[in-house]
């Protein structure tokens, strides 16, 4: 214990990530001495919920201005580590509660699904708590291994084992560019944990500069393709629409938080203090032309398919490009911002993804325009929380979707990135048009008989699912205060002041 | 230095070879071939350790996983090649970032350390101090690389082994389900399990 | 430093030779068909040798090598031990608590036993 200082090892930062991997534990060892997948279900909601408990706990502690870290800020419990905890666990029980409903049907039914979404739920929530890259790259492995099984699924369908095979091997490609960027930052600061790196990196005998660099553009290349940025994003329409949809709910919400967590917070510290010092000016000027790149090509890309599914794909991607408006301006009010813009997303996106599992057939097929066509007379309830999500993510008032948008462009404006801001705003016009090509389907068009509804039992823990995001996409969006006050306002460790 | 020269030498022409070399089986050797390079070059930075595992997990271990890939696939001949021009695009584009790093480096204004420092500060074997790192100062990440290890053999199964076996063992069919494609008009019984027996 | 291990490395290396180069010139030469012929204990060699392998195969070696990694995490813990026993033993305590978690996890799927 000699080697420690005092305080080191605080083990109560930990409780929602050890809740969790607790309860992923628990749900293995359940499914195979064989108990139901109903209760296994529960037993993996009574973790989320348990970790949920912690999380708002620590939320609430950084009201209070008492911020808690742990492991020599390696790892933290802030506001936005807790924050994002959160919408990582409403992302895991909305996948958990879809699953319970739709894996018997569509014969996914293995006792290891539930673990395998806890555990890298697991992951996720040490991403985004991180204070370090070696705890940071941890996170995500173990998060996206899991969700590479999870991707490859249906072992029999040619499209999953693709989904699973392609993902598996670019998302190893990145890792090691992830892991290269993480030795040359090392090489050039001499420190793993963020705090210290940003203290080095603007200090003023620091010279590495090129070094760097050159590992912060590899950071983001890594990091970049778990969000889908372009052109990092080649796998996320393939992979999407190959991997089980109730897996592609998951893969949608929980991953692009947790990346995307990981991201804010290394740009607040390691990418403020580089911007600091000499070559500053690259590294915002890469990460501008990559979210430009994303926002146009996710959007174009959604207004070309056919499919919903595929065009939800394009429209993740499309949504990475918003969030790095959050990015670009992560020391300033971006956290904050990307926090509700990620709470809101994954109210809507898992809950469209939710009810194209009720659409789908039992083969995880059918989800052209035309299977949404008349939804509205026959399935009213399920066409207007599509109604609700899609009309969300188009960024149409009163829906949380359009605060989140305004959140991410005025914080992008304070950043004083006008161009992207403005970027944003002509393609969320064009956004519009696919969304509401969905709507107008559903509303004012009559059933085709070529495509017709499964004819089915509704399953009560999906519409719950569906419920919870179409209520919570509609409160997010009439009283965004509830949430956007606790991350304004919560105190966040390790952010880079410029010192003049 | 002149040791550097021969063993950076040898482990890039394995590299090379791993990406140039057509047939699976010689790249998957060619990187035997870097990788143990690599552990005598960590013997020279006096990282005993370090070189012990890179020879029993990397050049051992892992390449049995290789090769085992390898057999899986089964891949007989070389197939054609589909869009060649590829190839060539992905040998730019190492090139590019192999000349990128090196001028990277070379701009790098910092001095090297000396090595006679770092060999006397490592001298007396390393597995002291990486313990004394790794179990103190990194222990979150030695506890998560359990979690890490975990997820993947919770992986593993899960994508292979689909069904729970009777009581009593794996049947036969189980067993002969767990082979990942089979294509028809094959003899189902795999001259491996044929000699088991 | 490294005579010692040039020396054994040089005498495995002449062994190995040895056995091979005295065995090629002094061994008789009689070949026939039989003799060319692939040794299957005794069994007529029959198809290619480049079967396709069951994945079973790859699976065991999976879990050998994450066992092994395992292992090999305990090689310096073991070297330390003696510097703050509890606190390294609580360590590896959790570290193989998660994975024995994973060991009745892999026993109850039925993984080890080999038909």
């Amino acid at each position: 214990m000699t080697l420690l200082p005092e305080g080191f090892i605080v083990w109560s930062v930990l409780a929602p990530a050890l809740f969790l991997l607790g309860f992923a534990l628990l749900t293995l060892l359940l499914g195979v001495f064989q108990r139901d997948r109903g209760f296994v279900a529960a037993v993996a909601l009574t973790g989320i919920a348990g970790a949920a408990v912690f999380a708002l706990h620590f939320l609430m502690e950084a009201q209070r201005g008492s911020a808690e870290s742990g492991f020599g800020l390696r790892y933290l419990a802030d506001a936005h580590a807790s924050a994002f905890t959160l919408v990582i666990l409403l992302g895991t029980a909305l996948a958990v509660l879809v699953g319970q409903g739709t894996l018997e049907r569509l014969d996914l039914d293995h006792p290891e699904y539930f673990p395998l979404l806890l555990l890298s739920a697991t992951g996720a929530v040490v991403m985004v708590s991180a204070g370090d890259l070696i705890t940071l790259l941890l996170g995500l492995e173990i998060m996206s291994l899991a969700v590479y099984v999870l991707a490859a699924w249906r072992s029999d369908v040619r499209q999953s084992q693709e989904a699973g095979l392609k993902y598996f091997l670019l998302g190893s490609f990145a890792s090691a560019l992830f892991i290269y960027g993480i030795a040359l930052t090392y090489g050039a600061g001499g420190h793993f944990d963020y705090a210290s790196l940003m203290a080095v990196f603007a200090a003023t005998g620091f010279e590495a500069h090129i070094t760097a660099l050159l590992g912060a553009v590899l950071i983001i290349a890594g990091l970049g393709f778990k969000v889908a940025f372009v052109p990092f994003h080649q796998w996320a329409p393939d992979v999407y629409t190959g991997a089980p949809t109730p897996v592609t709910t998951f893969m949608a919400v929980v991953v692009k938080t947790a990346a995307f967590g990981a991201l804010l917070r290394v740009a607040a510290t390691i990418f403020a203090g580089l911007e600091a010092g000499a070559l500053g000016a690259i590294l915002p000027g890469v990460l501008v032309v990559l979210i430009g790149a994303t926002l146009v090509v996710g959007n174009l890309g959604a207004l070309l398919q056919a499919g919903v599914k595929r065009m939800l794909a394009y429209s993740a991607v499309a949504h990475a490009g918003y969030l790095g408006l959050a990015v670009v301006a992560a020391g300033a009010d971006g956290m904050a911002a990307a926090g509700f813009y990620l709470a809101a997303y994954t109210l809507m996106t898992a809950g469209a993804f939710a009810v194209l599992t009720q659409v789908m057939d039992d083969d995880d097929r059918g989800d052209t325009i035309e299977h949404f066509a008349g939804l509205g007379r026959r399935r009213p309830w399920l066409a207007a929380a599509m109604a609700v999500c899609l009309l969300s993510l188009a960024g149409i008032p009163p829906f949380a979707g359009f605060i989140g948008k305004v959140l991410v462009i005025q914080a992008a404006i304070t950043a004083g990135h006008v161009v992207l801001a403005v970027l944003a705003v002509v393609t969320s016009v064009v956004a519009v048009v696919y969304y509401a090509r969905v709507v107008v389907a559903m509303y004012f068009r009559e059933q085709s008989s070529a495509a017709r509804l499964p004819e089915r039992p509704a399953s009560r823990s999906v519409d719950v699912a569906i419920g919870i995001a179409a209520v919570g996409t509609l409160l997010l969006g009439l009283l965004p205060g509830l949430w956007y006050t606790l991350l304004e306002q919560g105190q966040n460790l390790l952010v880079f002041v410029s010192s003049p | 230095m002149v040791t550097f020269v021969i063993l950076a030498v040898v482990s890039v022409v394995g590299a090379l070879g791993v990406v140039l070399l057509r047939q699976p089986i010689h790249a998957a050797l060619s990187l035997v071939g870097t990788l143990l390079t690599l552990a005598v070059l960590f013997v020279t930075l006096q990282a005993h350790f370090l070189a012990v595992i890179q020879v029993l997990v990397y050049a051992g271990a892992i390449m049995v996983l290789f090769l085992f890939v390898i057999m899986l696939l089964n891949i007989e001949q070389q197939r054609k090649e589909i869009r060649p021009w590829l190839r060539w695009v992905a040998y730019g584009i190492g090139l590019v970032a192999a000349v990128g790093l090196i001028v990277g480096a070379l701009l790098d204004p910092r001095q090297a350390p000396d090595a006679a420092v770092a060999r006397a500060a490592l001298q007396g074997g390393n597995a002291l101090l990486i313990a004394e790192v790794l179990y103190f100062e990194f222990m979150l990440a030695f506890q998560l690389v359990g979690v890490l290890l975990l997820t993947g053999m919770v992986g593993a199964v899960a994508l292979v082994q689909r069904r729970r076996p009777p009581p009593g063992g794996v049947s036969a069919a189980t067993a002969r389900e767990a082979v990942l494609t089979d294509r028809p008009g094959r003899p189902s019984s795999h001259p491996v399990e044929a000699g088991g027996r | 430093m490294y005579e010692s291990l040039l020396m054994m490395f040089l005498a495995a290396g002449f062994i190995g030779a040895a056995a091979v180069v005295v065995g090629a010139l002094l061994g008789p030469k009689r070949a026939g068909p039989d003799k060319l012929a692939a040794y299957e204990s005794g069994l007529p060699a029959t198809g290619t040798a480049r079967e396709r392998f069951p994945v079973h195969f790859y699976l065991v070696a999976m879990l050998f090598i994450l066992f092994d990694v395992e292992a090999a995490f305990f090689f310096p813990l073991a070297v330390k031990f003696g510097m703050a026993p509890q606190f390294l033993f609580a360590q590896a305590i959790i570290f193989v608590a998660i994975l024995a978690v994973g060991y009745i996890y892999v026993i109850r799927k039925g993984v080890l036993d080999w038909k």
